[in-house]
């Protein structure tokens, strides 16, 4: 893996796995966000993640926010498929959809993002994801789903699903390499064949994204134990 | 409505006061945008507050029921 400005990637080696029972299924759950994506509002209104890869901070987004009022600053993917599609990386609008029809209970009020291309994540660890994982609690959150987009962002990804798990919040981490699933050792990892920078799948492919999270809830539903990795069955189409 | 046209209804220097704030309007069904200029984005909540200024925003159709709040809020507080 390369490293940004010469920083080596250091695996954080994890033992123990925090795991909070998921009680509340999917439709009756108050499901909050998180991605690793790089996300933040345009408009001045968030400051872009910094390009050096040292940014550990976090991006905060009212549930509410509209795709066009988002942008991406990641060192780490290829950010075309964010670009064309920011349901991709960030899929809150997806969340609403599922909402709507009642496979989702609600979406918490907020969403997060970080920039998940951390080659030593110790601000991360002691500070923000923790911060990320009390606001999860006190806004009442129920479950999180939290997206690794590029690949260092599977480190990050668990870390965060960690904390918040520490915190009492299920977590589901989705990410595109199984082997870094696997050694990160997030508490439920869901793996999917699609390049990194577009975790969901293709851009604009709404149905498929649904489906996606339907099955993801549906598969992390069944895990009984910590550090399970499951595999969905889709393939990426795109160019 | 783009987030882009929300307008700022509270100003501060302090992470906890705008903790404060940012809560007594969520509760209350009104989303908001915290925008930090001036310093490090998301200033540390456990621990030193980072420095700058953080300026709060709703949506421009819930300006008048978030200010109202606001007032309401400070009112309690002073009574404290």
């Amino acid at each position: 893996m390369a490293a940004t400005n010469a920083v080596p990637f250091q695996l954080v080696e994890n033992e123990f796995i925090p795991f909070t029972p998921w009680h509340v299924p999917a439709p009756e759950a108050k499901t909050a966000l998180v991605t690793t994506g790089g996300v933040y509002l345009k408009n001045g209104l968030h400051q872009p993640f910094a390009a050096d890869a040292a940014d550990q901070t976090f991006r905060e987004f009212p549930s509410v926010v509209e795709g066009d009022d988002l942008a991406v600053a990641h060192p780490g993917y290829e950010p075309a498929y964010a670009q064309a599609d920011i349901n991709v990386v960030f899929p809150l609008q997806r969340l609403h959809e599922l909402a709507q029809t009642g496979y989702v209970g609600s979406v918490a009020p907020f969403a997060y993002s970080f920039m998940g291309h951390i080659p030593q994540p110790v601000a991360l660890l002691s500070n923000y994801a923790p911060s990320v994982a009390y606001r999860l609690k006190r806004m009442g959150a129920t479950l999180a789903l939290v997206i690794a987009t590029g690949t260092y962002d599977h480190q990050a990804g668990a870390l965060v699903a960690r904390a918040i798990e520490l915190a009492g919040i299920p977590t589901i981490l989705l990410g595109t390499d199984k082997a870094l699933l696997e050694a990160v050792r997030a508490p439920r990892s869901v793996f999917v064949k699609h390049p990194a920078g577009a975790p969901l799948g293709n851009p604009g492919n709404v149905g498929k994204h649904q489906y996606l999270l339907r099955e993801l809830f549906d598969a992390a539903w069944q895990f009984e134990a910590p550090g399970l990795v499951a595999e969905l069955p889709f393939a990426w189409n795109g160019q | 409505m783009s987030t882009g046209d929300w307008v700022q209804v509270f100003e501060t220097g302090d992470d906890l006061q705008m903790e404060f704030v940012r809560g007594l309007l969520t509760t209350n069904g009104i989303p908001v945008v915290v925008q930090r200029t001036g310093a490090k984005e998301m200033g540390i909540i456990f621990g030193v507050a980072a420095t700058g200024s953080l300026i709060l925003r709703v949506p421009p159709d819930l300006e008048q029921q978030a200010l109202e709040l606001l007032e309401s809020g400070a009112a309690e507080t002073e009574e404290e």
